[in-house]
């Protein structure tokens, strides 16, 4: 009997270990960890960021001004001197590559910034605000699905442009994330008020609701931090969509102004010298392929890691 | 159901009118009018043709007389020289974005599902990375990325196809004669359609993958299959009856919504090899400005993402009877 209880202790003590007491994050960690693919996107992620920040920033990586043009050295392929070689203007393709990769990474991560807050009040209002404003905002979601949504982010784009004198969005960067957020907000909204809705009828927070806790306390405390993990997902897998949506842009020449080079832009000028000089297209193309593939890697990742329930 | 279906046709109207009314007035708050190009036409010709259009009406004269027509199923005339109507324009353009869309659609759904199905059954050996890295790479390259890297090799290195144009045969949705020339193989010109169509039908293609191969696999585990092996059936009517027949479920409900946006999301392929279809006006509208063809294109659009939405949640209550609406 006596035996029994002690082993009956020590179990207890060890499950309170805390070897044995791993939380939702550590354990999401320690997968996402085990994940080679997600790890090795990270970190070609990470070194884009700051290869990108240093070559916007510091003068020996960007070696030369982005818009400094050079007849001497017009339609070059890749050198010693000009490593991603020269446009039709002479203008070196390494530092307006990295010029643009900065813009995306900016639009990417701008967008789910501006997307997360929006997503969050509407999806949450609709959650926890009582019938009829969960109607009017989920009316309002439907609308913003039917939307066709690159027509919509051009259409906004070309709206926006032109007010270039305009406080907040006369910044043509800003002008795009908020375009692209326009269209993109409607995912998470949709996400958050179904995790909500899900949540309030937890036992936790029912319990939490008996001890007498405010609502907004509720919603910030209990239910917030347990939705977080589909969220940081979305996030991530957001980020390749806005940057496509601003290469879709800077594409078809609604983008950043001139001389400013987002890789959409430079993918675009590349093009029309396809015939002639294909190193133009091909570098500013392969760095927005290997930036969605790594975002999407690492959203794969983190869904595995954060949503074990959601594997497909 | 019957009360349902009527309840979200109906619907359609107010969705409508609100995203034409936005557009409406987000188009006119792009600078610039259809005539403020760089070479300025005489003030006296400019108000003459503001005159003409109603244009020098206030925006909310324009609107009730914009949604006056509209109503008569009139979508007004485009400004470009040709003085052809917006009507005019979208039948013309439409046959060809039908077949871009329809031939992504088929290229999707055959490779889509066929490396799915190779992938399920090959799981973690070289057929299931194929599928795979296919899956992958489709779901990651921007449809304009691809374009040009097909471009390259395909036309520029290789020389097999062309660099632009579309390559079906003429034919006019008011003319039921000419309907029978899509269905002739030889009255196409594959070099023109080959590269739009891979770039334009990949992404779809490698969505189709997954979820093919992950619903194969979910079958291949269920107790009916074992059985069908246990009393002795042969591997390929084990496939073909009872794997593959209940892995389409969750297939099937994806290729509406896979649908839709091949055909909303080709403008981008049709800029890039030049096709004539209906997005490529779209882009060109915004620059010059042409107010009537911005309108009609949007609406054709949201018209077909709200229809198609509405045929897919009414076929998803038939399949699936435990699926009720109120």
């Amino acid at each position: 009997m006596a035996e029994a209880i002690a082993a009956n202790e020590r179990v207890t003590i060890a499950d309170m270990s805390p070897r044995r007491h791993r939380g939702l994050w550590s354990n999401a960690f320690r997968r996402l960890a085990r994940n080679r693919l997600a790890l090795i996107s990270m970190g070609i992620l990470l070194a884009m960021i700051v290869l990108a920040i240093l070559g916007n920033y510091v003068d020996w990586v960007q070696r030369y001004e982005p818009s400094a043009q050079d007849y001497s050295v017009r339609r070059a392929g890749p050198s010693a001197e000009h490593w991603f070689g020269t446009d039709s203007l002479g203008r070196d393709n390494w530092s307006r590559v990295l010029q643009g990769t900065w813009i995306s990474l900016r639009v990417g991560l701008g967008v789910q910034a501006v997307v997360v807050v929006i997503g969050v009040l509407i999806g949450g209002t609709a959650a926890l605000g009582g019938r009829w404003l969960d109607n009017l905002m989920m009316r309002l979601t439907d609308l913003a699905y039917a939307f066709p949504d690159l027509l919509f982010i051009i259409l906004l784009s070309a709206t926006f442009q032109g007010r270039q004198g305009m406080p907040i969005i006369g910044d043509p960067l800003f002008q795009m994330i908020l375009a692209i957020s326009f269209v993109a907000w409607v995912t998470i909204a949709r996400l958050v008020r179904g995790q909500m809705l899900a949540l309030s009828e937890q036992d936790f927070v029912t319990a939490a609701r008996a001890t007498g806790l405010p609502e907004w306390r509720i919603v910030f405390q209990h239910m917030l931090p347990n939705a977080l993990g589909p969220l940081i997902v979305a996030i991530v897998f957001g980020i390749p969509l806005a940057i496509f949506a601003e290469a879709v842009l800077g594409f078809i020449g609604i983008g950043m102004p001139p001389p400013t080079a987002s890789l959409g832009v430079l993918v675009s000028n590349g093009y029309d010298e396809i015939r002639t000089n294909i190193w133009l297209i091909v570098f500013p193309a392969g760095t927005i392929a290997i930036m969605m593939l790594c975002f999407t890697f690492l959203g794969d990742g983190l869904r595995d890691a954060l949503d074990p329930r959601a594997r497909e | 159901m019957t009360g349902y279906i009527v309840r979200r046709t109906l619907w359609i109207i107010p969705v409508l009118w609100a995203i034409a009314t936005l557009t409406f007035f987000l188009m006119h708050a792009v600078e610039g009018g259809p005539f403020a190009s760089e070479k300025p036409v005489p003030p006296r010709i400019e108000e003459a043709l503001n005159a003409k259009y109603n244009l020098d009406k206030s925006l909310g004269e324009q609107y009730v007389l914009y949604f006056w027509d509209l109503l008569h199923l009139d979508l007004g005339t485009s400004f470009n020289a040709n003085q052809i109507t917006v009507r005019e324009l979208l039948a013309q353009g439409l046959p060809i974005s039908i077949q871009l869309g329809v031939v992504a659609f088929i290229y999707a759904v055959v490779v889509g599902g066929a490396l799915g199905v190779i992938a399920a059954l090959n799981q973690n050996r070289a057929g299931d990375y194929l599928g795979v890295f296919f899956a992958t790479i489709g779901t990651a390259m921007p449809n304009f990325i691809m374009a040009s890297f097909l471009v390259i090799i395909f036309s520029v290195k290789l020389g097999w196809f062309a660099v632009l144009g579309w390559g079906g045969p003429e034919w006019a949705l008011d003319d039921p004669t000419t309907w029978a020339r899509n269905f002739n193989p030889f009255a196409w010109d594959y070099t023109r359609v080959v590269l739009p169509v891979v770039a334009l039908g990949t992404l779809a293609a490698s969505y189709i993958a997954r979820i093919t191969r992950a619903s194969m696999l979910e079958v291949l585990q269920q107790d009916y299959v074992r059985t069908a092996r246990a009393k002795g059936l042969q591997e390929r009517h084990v496939i073909a009856r009872h794997t593959l027949k209940n892995a389409m479920v969750p297939i099937l409900t994806v290729l509406g919504p896979i649908f839709v946006a091949l055909v909303t999301g080709s403008f981008i392929v049709e800029r890039i090899f030049a096709i004539p279809g209906i997005g490529r006006h779209f882009v060109t509208a915004i620059f010059t400005r042409d107010y009537g063809v911005i309108m009609g294109v949007t609406l054709f659009y949201a018209l077909l993402v709200a229809v198609a939405n509405l045929l897919i949640d009414i076929s998803y209550a038939v399949v699936d009877p435990r699926i009720r609406y109120h």
